[in-house]
């Protein structure tokens, strides 16, 4: 799973208010370098929740994005390298995510994460948040 | 929205999809189906694409290419799972890309994958980012294992379409062949309805003809769609995959839709 699936994904329990950004716990990250496509990253630049992002890339052990970002950083390669490489190169193969809120973990095994939710336990979580 | 590419006659693919209980009550809507939209996309789009540039792909290379796919060993009936042939996938994403410019540098998303196919495609055509979603594990294997083959890089998520939480317009395109609700009523609005949110492009989607004026007046009047059109009709061969598979193979006609969702603003 890249960063970019897990900047539009949020916690699927019924009764959490805010489930994004989901927690990443990172045991194998993979990489698989990707060309650089300028004019998407643009475009994905304005839609990123950078913070997430920047958390996220942290937790799967790339520190290299600064804190904060403005759009004028768009004219740098190397920013666009970094923002490219964390946003499509990182891979999370195992591990885990975890809802903010009710720190339920959603298991990812051979980089597909496991957002099912039996029933009763969307039932419980009703009742627990 | 402009039709494009409108020819009047009647198209019959050969497609190797199942549906059960075809010819059932949903067939007496057929006196109102509009037959206007009928129109030959495969062959337009196989003369158009000899001008096109070398580097990009042809139908019937697409087409050959998901031929080799690995499809569903043991389908489930439950979840409806029918295979999207290799025929009626390429011409859904070929048109998709070439008539509405909807696939390539987009974010795309695949509803309900199966053994990933629709995915496969867009990624084939130059999608920037895939995600296919399946509430099917043993599918998802399979998704997942055809991607490496053809050396794609698709995300992968195990979820029930209906639960997924989202966060911000990052999804362009959603692509579906959605369960026709044949076991399940609604089965098929029901993942329009969660598309037409998560989209902020184009909904490429798959119902059966006899459920046309039903689909386009849910889509505008109660999923906030700003267009709705059937661009082509597809005559489906259904051979018997279940048991309760009466006949050997009969036809079923089905659309092929381009949905545009409200522009909507979500909080980031």
């Amino acid at each position: 799973m890249r960063l970019l699936t897990h900047n539009m994904l949020s916690s699927n329990i019924k009764g959490v208010v805010n489930g994004f950004p989901l927690r990443i716990e990172a045991e194998k990250v993979a990489e698989k370098s990707v060309e650089m496509n300028r004019e998407f990253l643009k475009k994905m630049f304005q839609k990123v929740h950078w913070k997430a992002f920047v958390d996220a890339s942290r937790a799967m052990g790339y520190t290299e994005l600064p804190e904060k970002a403005d759009s004028s950083m768009l004219n740098s390669d190397e920013f666009l390298n970094r923002f490219h490489h964390a946003l499509l190169e990182l891979h999370l193969e195992e591990g885990a995510l975890v809802c903010p809120e009710t720190g339920r973990r959603f298991p990812v095994n051979k980089g597909i994460p496991n957002m099912l939710l039996p029933q009763e336990e969307v039932l419980l979580s009703i009742i627990i948040c | 929205m402009p039709m494009l590419y409108i020819e009047m006659h009647t198209l019959h693919y050969s497609i190797i999809f199942a549906l059960h209980d075809w010819a059932g009550p949903w067939n007496r809507d057929c006196g109102s189906v509009e037959q206007r939209m009928i129109q030959n996309l495969g062959r337009k789009n196989e003369s158009e694409s000899l001008n096109q540039s070398p580097e990009k792909m042809k139908l019937k290379q697409l087409e050959g290419l998901l031929g080799g796919l690995q499809q569903f060993p043991q389908p489930k009936v439950e979840l409806e799972q029918y295979p999207t042939g290799p025929h009626i996938a390429s011409r859904m994403l070929f048109t998709a890309e070439n008539s509405f410019g909807d696939v390539s540098d987009r974010v795309v998303a695949d509803f309900g994958c199966g053994c990933g196919t629709l995915g496969v495609a867009a990624a084939l055509l130059n999608a920037e980012h895939v995600l296919s979603i399946d509430i099917d594990p043993e599918s998802l294997e399979i998704a997942s294992l055809n991607a490496e083959e053809l050396e794609l890089d698709i995300d992968f998520i195990q979820s029930n379409i209906l639960d997924l939480g989202w966060r911000g317009p990052i999804v362009d395109t959603v692509i579906m062949n959605p369960p026709f609700g044949t076991r399940k009523v609604g089965a098929d609005l029901d993942f329009l309805s969660v598309a037409l949110k998560v989209a902020s492009q184009a909904v490429y989607s798959l119902h059966k003809t006899s459920t046309r004026d039903h689909v386009k007046r849910t889509a505008l009047r109660d999923f906030n769609a700003s267009s709705a059109e059937a661009i082509c009709e597809l005559r489906f061969d259904v051979p018997k995959m279940y048991k309760f598979h009466k006949k050997k193979e009969v036809d079923i006609a089905v659309d092929l839709w381009r949905f545009v969702p409200a522009r909507h603003q979500r909080s980031t």
